[in-house]
């Protein structure tokens, strides 16, 4: 769905550094480097960044498609 | 020559360095093919050659029907056809276009209306045309035909379709169907073979001639006495084959024998055949002597008619069905003995049956074909019958009464459902596997054989060698299947049908000689030449023609999926043959072309193609890379990897681990296991929870699975990101200890942190649907939604607590909790029978409960509402229940390589074992899971796992090309861990050091859909069956444990007779019977009279009373009903 | 002859050695730093509205995992409050409400749209997502946080790292805790000792009677 509240294996807090990472990460940072920035050592909690996906991303079109849509037909009805 | 090397063993180890070092990687080639058709691009371009070309040619087959009524015969014409868009007719009449979204939803079909151009003509004169609706056809997802195929993501989403679907099934009624491709042999080919049987050897020859939808096997047979007949499909007996030959034309012994061969030694072989025909000595004898076997005690006309139509229609169909093609006939006729006799003379070898080259792969089109073909011709017949009848009335409006378009509808629509292709073809369609998206693209890329199952059939089952890179050598069922069900590979491309008459004029311009036009010096040593089982003439050298019609295809002249493969037999005497396949359905593999020990496909190019400047159409265009059947492949010499080649080779493979197929080719490692373990995990990775679809929202699957958090494994392969499934994950990466803890995790179990649990790995969701339509009955009558009311006499009412939940309008609530039995949908109907009420009910009209509820072993909460309305215009409900499944003992779990187990223990994070990091694992499997399975791969995958989480970036596991371990064992140590992959661990319970450090690492694990909630079963008492009284079985039904068998032999062999009487009798179906002691009958107890009965000899009678099973009781009232009296002898006991 | 020498200290990390403790000891606290220090955990969502992609049950498995700072002194383990109350009391539970609303763009909502009745009890961090809501889509719910053990569920874990490790010399162990936020890590440590004492007392008691 997105990302994990907490590392499955420690129980660390992970959620609160995942936007940075990938935004960092994105910029063209090394991951390596930036998870080591964030604080994170153990490959427990350095393997839910790196695999966490929101897949709640591919889900939101359809629902901002339906938003549209519906908005038309409400100003339609206008 | 082939290079075929399997999947297990050191010797690619090494190769996979020699990849590394050389960087020559043509990897993007693959890819812009794989993204650019997609998975189902065979589908589709079956189904999409159906509509454009099959479609009409069936319907010119057919051409016209003749009317012949009293007074003026007419003809009604077929010409254009054209298909519309699909779409829906309401119940009220009206149409409307629909896409995949509304008929998964409702239930509909989507199809398309045929329309066809009929015109009525009298005595040649056109009265009158228009165009007529002949019936629907269904229509395949994103197809041409398809709303879809031209649509954008961006539309594609607008529409609520995933923009990742690859296509290619069909939606009948709501349901996803796949045509799964079939294997056949390849049509209109000379196979020569030959059979022993008992001590006598058959030497055969087998053509399978087709056209679209039509399909006539041809058999000659040269038998023991060396005479040779030939079997047709419309002929109940075996014909000599001069007979045939002297039927299609050929008058003079000179003729037939130079038809076969000019060649002494194998006309020799022609001298009984001969003998065998000396009564048919011209043309018209041959055929009264077909026709007095084909059509027996006939009128002469009517015999020499019938013989000719056998010769048009069932002799070799494709080469034409007119008299003018009975020479082409003959010629072809002569050619397959010439090849008959090559082999009984030991000139050629037999034809191997399981060699790909001679087999092709039908998919929706063809199948689809098949069924149109009756399907239109049995509309044709209808039509005829319907307006002879009418009589003299003609006109449009009369032919298009005469139409049922549900002819068509129906037969297609039923034999896509069902997969009942009609002649004992079963199985043909199957549910689209939606469990995960791997397991749906891994079920578009599926082959049936239409080899029997239950036979040995060892040879069709075994890895050919012609299967490298066309079939996955990996990815096959275990059991009864093994071998018979393929997967493609990754690098398969299936061909499409190419125009042979342009390939035939370039082969005439390249120097080929009509059979008629060659001379004899030709016919007798030269090559012979074949276009689509068409024999086109002779040509002095094969080899060089191959050669020169190999450079005009990659010249751009032919078509790219044009073949040509050059035989020539290893033994003295054998004929030199040219095939030149133009047919669909072959197999064929991209290889890259090399020039003197040098791709020609360079590095460049392959960056370009990478950057998006090129894409693999052009480099076929270019002549760099070419698609290469299996019988042209015979003519090659292919170097493995780039390292390997030299001055000799012909290609190179483009890339090696592209030989594996869908679900083999995500595994890490691969040839690190045994190469069974490779097969197992390509069957379960089907089985895997993921995310299926971003549709799930609103899809209404009847059962659906969705992991709550999937991750894209960290130790990926190429075709991890090839096949989306970075976006489409199927499983989550688990730190894994190898480690027993207190046998809990013997016989494969696995033990499972239970924080981890809690935070949420391996958490997944189950859905299913409910659905209930509203159908309207004859006399008016339908079925309402309501809650029902026990005032309102329904019969049937559950009783008021299982309706708590539905409200006014007959539904459930959003959120409610719902459990077993539970009803969700209220519904009421009528009663089943009319008359029923009438003569018996006191109290009037009543209605049935026809609720849906809740299954009763499942529970959860009301997810989704959907409301809508059939073709039939019924209201109808559909409701998703969804239940969170946390893993729990006895879940099933599996890593990628085979290795599955089920939960054994759930333990506390504080008595888990941790590292000096403070690292525990969420899994620990048993060390003995790997000695005798050899599955090395999943150790490395854990080594690869720890460095890429070290790294930060997924790690390439790919079979053969993947990150070496000397690599990952120097991130291992640079990051100050252990190369070996072993930690010191301590004991989390005494907090004490293990004498040994323990293997750990990161390993994607699958969470599989066999759940314990789905199957967890007890029953105390229960259920019985209504017919034997013995308590019902499966879980479904609340059924009972089997005491069977063994279990009975167990308690007799023990003794324990007052146990086995329980479980057998007292506990399962007891009765009590009254026996006539005089006749041994079973009596009965009147109760009015008071007094026990028994028919055969009334008040003579004495009864007893006996406990018997019920089973027992129905055996012996079964007896009777055979005329057989069972008899009882009954004594009092002691 | 014990000694416990603080090797590093701050309230995320805590490392100290242990010298002159038996094994079981040691290891008993590293246990109890684990399972049996309580924090402050959501336990009970009441969703009034939830019109987002994810699920209930989603959401509130979420909201239990969000690490709460805790004030051991303040509260009370439900089972042991006076109020015998089972909605609870303002000793035993604190409510959090989360109402968003996303108009016209994709909308995250964060632990820092979690409002507390008690400002002391929040999450320890403002940023970590909750749901992500699509435009017209609505979430609005009422949490219910109390005081909780690691061994009933790992959200009342206070720990991520809670090691206990060998070092050269016999009868002495390296100790390290690292909490997760709710608790600093002395305080984990000293309520686990806390917490044996108090369960030796106990079984003392129970011995002589």
């Amino acid at each position: 769905m997105i990302v994990p509240v907490r590392c499955f294996t420690c129980g660390n807090l992970v959620a609160d550094k995942y936007t940075e990472f990938q935004q960092r990460v994105k910029a063209g940072e090394d991951p390596k480097l930036v998870l080591d920035s964030l604080g994170l050592k153990r490959y427990c909690c350095r393997r839910i960044m790196i695999t966490s996906m929101d897949i709640v991303d591919q889900l939101m079109p359809y629902n901002e498609a339906l938003y549209r849509r519906h908005s038309e037909f409400t100003t339609e009805r206008i | 020559m082939l290079l075929l090397s399997l999947c297990s063993g050191g010797g690619l180890v090494k190769m996979q360095r020699a990849q590394t070092q050389t960087q020559y990687d043509a990897w993007p080639v693959l890819q812009d093919i794989l993204t650019r058709e997609g998975v189902a691009r065979q589908h589709l371009n079956s189904y999409n050659e159906f509509i454009q070309r099959g479609l009409q040619s069936i319907i010119d087959e057919i051409g016209s029907i003749d009317i012949e009524t009293v007074g003026t015969p007419y003809k009604v014409k077929f010409s254009k056809v054209k298909l519309k868009l699909p779409r829906v007719v309401e119940i009220d009449g009206s149409v409307s276009n629909i896409l995949p979204l509304e008929a998964r939803l409702r239930n509909l079909t989507y199809a398309s209306p045929i329309f066809v151009d009929m015109t009525v003509e009298e005595d040649g004169i056109v009265r009158e045309s228009q165009e007529q609706h002949i019936g629907d056809l269904p229509v395949m997802v994103k197809s041409d035909r398809c709303m879809l195929a031209t649509m954008n993501p961006q539309q594609l989403v607008e529409v609520g379709e995933d923009p990742k679907d690859p296509g290619g099934y069909f939606i009948i009624n709501g349901s996803e169907r796949v045509i799964v491709g079939l294997e056949d042999l390849s049509p209109n080919k000379i196979l020569v073979d030959y059979e022993k049987v008992g001590g006598v050897t058959n030497y055969k020859a087998k053509v399978y001639s087709s056209i679209v939808g039509y399909r006539a096997k041809l058999d000659i047979t040269l038998k023991q006495d060396e005479s040779i007949v030939v079997k047709l499909p419309s002929s109940p007996v075996d014909l000599p084959l001069v007979v045939v030959l002297r039927a299609l034309g050929l008058e003079t012994d000179k003729e037939i024998a130079q038809a076969v061969s000019l060649r002494p030694e194998i006309q020799d072989k022609l001298e009984v055949s001969f003998e065998k025909a000396s009564e048919a000595k011209t043309t018209k004898d041959a055929l009264m002597y077909i026709g007095n076997r084909v059509a027996h005690g006939m009128l002469d006309e009517f015999r020499l008619r019938r013989a000719e139509s056998v010769l048009d229609w069932g002799l070799l169909p494709h080469l034409g069905k007119t008299k003018d093609d009975r020479y082409d006939k003959a010629i072809f006729l002569g050619e397959a003995v010439n090849k008959l006799i090559e082999l009984r003379l030991g000139q050629i070898e037999s034809d191997d049956k399981d060699h790909y080259g001679n087999k092709v792969i039908k998919f929706a089109g063809q199948m689809i074909a098949d069924l149109f073909r009756t399907a239109f011709r049995n509309l044709a017949r209808d039509m005829k019958y319907q307006l002879e009848r009418t009589g003299q009335r003609r006109g449009l409006n009369v032919v298009g009464a005469a139409i049922r378009p549900g002819i068509i509808t129906d037969k297609l629509n039923n034999a896509i459902a069902t997969g009942n292709w009609g002649r004992g073809k079963v199985g043909v369609t199957q549910l689209l596997d939606r469990t995960n998206y791997l397991s749906t693209l891994s079920h578009l890329r599926r082959i049936q054989s239409p080899l029997s199952r239950s036979q040995p059939n060892f040879e069709a089952r075994d890895l050919h060698a012609t299967h490298f890179g066309r079939i996955c050598p990996s990815e096959t069922p275990e059991g009864s299947n093994c071998g018979l069900v393929k997967n493609l590979a990754l690098s398969a491309l299936i061909s499409v049908s190419v125009p042979s008459a342009q390939v035939v004029a370039k082969l005439y311009d390249l120097g080929v000689k009509p059979f008629k036009e060659a001379d004899e010096r030709m016919k007798l040593d030269g090559c012979r030449v074949f276009v689509e089982g068409r024999f086109v003439g002779f040509v002095k050298d094969g080899d060089a023609l191959a050669r020169s019609f190999r450079k005009l295809r990659r010249e751009g002249q032919i078509h790219p999926h044009a073949g040509v493969a050059f035989f020539d037999s290893p033994f003295e005497g054998g004929t030199k043959r040219v095939y030149i396949a133009t047919n669909s359905g072959r197999v064929l593999r991209p290889l890259i072309i090399c020039d003197s020990g040098r791709p020609t496909l360079a590095p460049d190019i392959i960056k370009r193609v990478e950057a998006g400047q090129l894409n693999w159409r052009d480099l076929v265009q270019m002549g760099v890379i070419e698609l290469i059947d299996a019988n042209e492949e015979e003519n090659s010499l292919i170097a493995i990897d780039f390292k390997h080649l030299n001055e000799k080779n012909t290609h190179l493979e483009m890339y090696p681990s592209a030989i594996l197929g869908i679900a083999a080719s995500i595994i890490p490692y691969p040839e690190h296991n045994q190469s069974p373990r490779n097969t197992y995990e390509s069957a379960m990775a089907k089985q895997s929870l993921g995310f299926p679809t971003p549709t799930y929202p609103f899809s209404t699957y009847v059962r659906e699975h969705l992991l709550v958090y999937p991750q894209p494994p960290m130790v990926k392969t190429r075709s991890t990101s090839l096949l989306s499934l970075d976006e489409r994950p199927t499983g989550q990466n688990a730190v894994v200890a190898v480690l027993s803890f207190e046998g809990y995790n013997i016989e494969d179990a696995i033990i499972f942190n239970k924080s981890a649990i809690d935070r949420g790995l391996a958490r997944s969701i189950f859905y299913r649907l409910y659905e209930a339509e509203a159908k309207q009955y004859l006399g008016g009558m339908k079925d309402t939604f309501e809650v029902p009311r026990p005032e309102a006499n329904i019969r049937g009412y559950r009783g008021e607590k299982y309706y708590r939940l539905i409200e006014s309008d007959g539904v459930v609530m959003h959120e409610a909790q719902v459990g077993g039995g539970d009803v969700i949908i209220g519904r009421t109907s009528p009663p089943r029978f009319m008359e029923e009420y009438k003569e018996f009910e006191v109290k009037g009209p009543y209605r049935r409960d026809t609720s849906v509820g809740v299954r009763a072993s499942e529970n959860g909460v009301v997810d989704a509402v959907f409301l809508t309305e059939n073709d039939e215009g019924g209201k109808m409900y559909k409701v998703r229940v969804r239940d969170m499944r946390v893993p729990e003992i006895g879940d099933k779990f599996a890593s990628r390589h085979g290795q599955k187990g089920v939960i054994g223990l759930v333990v506390n994070q504080e008595d888990m074992p941790y590292t000096e990091d403070g690292i525990v694992p969420d899994v620990i499997i048993n060390p003995h899971a790997f000695p005798s399975r050899m599955t090395a791969g999943q150790f490395l995958e854990s080594l690869a796992g720890k460095v890429s989480a070290i790294r930060g970036k997924p790690v390439d596991g790919t079979a053969f090309t993947g990150e070496g371990s000397e690599s990952l064992e120097q991130s291992l140590k640079e990051a100050g861990y252990s190369p070996t992959g072993r930690e010191v661990m301590y004991d989390g319970r005494t907090g004490r050091k293990f004498a040994a450090d323990i293997y750990i690492g990161v390993v994607f694990y699958q969470k599989l859909h066999h759940m314990v909630a789905d199957k967890i079963h007890a029953r105390a008492r229960g259920q019985v069956q209504m017919l034997t009284k013995q308590p019902t079985e499966g879980r479904a039904r609340g059924g009972g444990l089997r005491f069977g068998e063994m279990e009975r032999d167990c308690l007799i062999a023990y003794g324990a007779s007052m146990v086995l009487k329980d479980r057998l009798l007292d506990e399962a179906d007891k009765t009590e019977v009254h026996v006539c002691e005089k006749c041994g009958l079973i009596a009965y107890y009147d109760a009015k009279q008071r007094k026990y009965v028994c028919r055969v000899d009334g008040d003579n009678a004495r009864i007893s009373t006996i406990v018997i099973a019920y089973a027992f009781k129905l055996l012996l009232q079964e007896m009777m009903s055979l005329n057989i009296a069972p008899r009882l002898t009954v004594k009092d006991k002691v | 002859m014990v000694s416990i020498d603080v090797i590093e200290s701050s309230p995320s990390r805590l490392r100290v050695r242990l010298g002159g403790v038996d094994r079981a000891y040691a290891n008993a606290i590293r246990r109890i730093a684990i399972s049996e220090v309580p924090t402050m955990a959501i336990d009970d969502v009441v969703i009034l509205e939830n019109s987002s992609v994810m699920f209930d049950e989603l959401v509130s498995h979420r909201l239990g995992l969000i690490p709460l700072k805790t004030d051991l002194d303040r509260y009370n383990l439900p089972e042991d409050c006076d109020c015998k109350n089972a909605l609870g009391c303002p000793k035993c539970r604190v409510l959090l409400v989360l109402d968003a609303e996303a108009t016209d763009r994709i909308l995250t909502v964060s632990s820092g749209d979690l409002i507390s009745e008690d400002p002391e009890s929040k999450p320890v961090s403002d940023i970590i997502p909750i749901v992500k809501l699509a435009p017209g889509q609505k979430i609005k719910l009422e949490a219910y946080a109390r005081l909780g053990k690691g061994s009933e569920h790992a959200k009342w874990q206070p720990t991520s790292v809670s090691t206990l490790i060998e070092t050269a010399k016999p009868d002495e162990f390296e100790l390290c805790i690292e909490s997760v936020g709710s608790l600093s890590a002395p305080e984990i440590f000293a309520r686990a000792i806390q917490r044996i004492q108090q369960s030796l007392t106990e079984i003392a008691a129970q011995i002589k009677a």
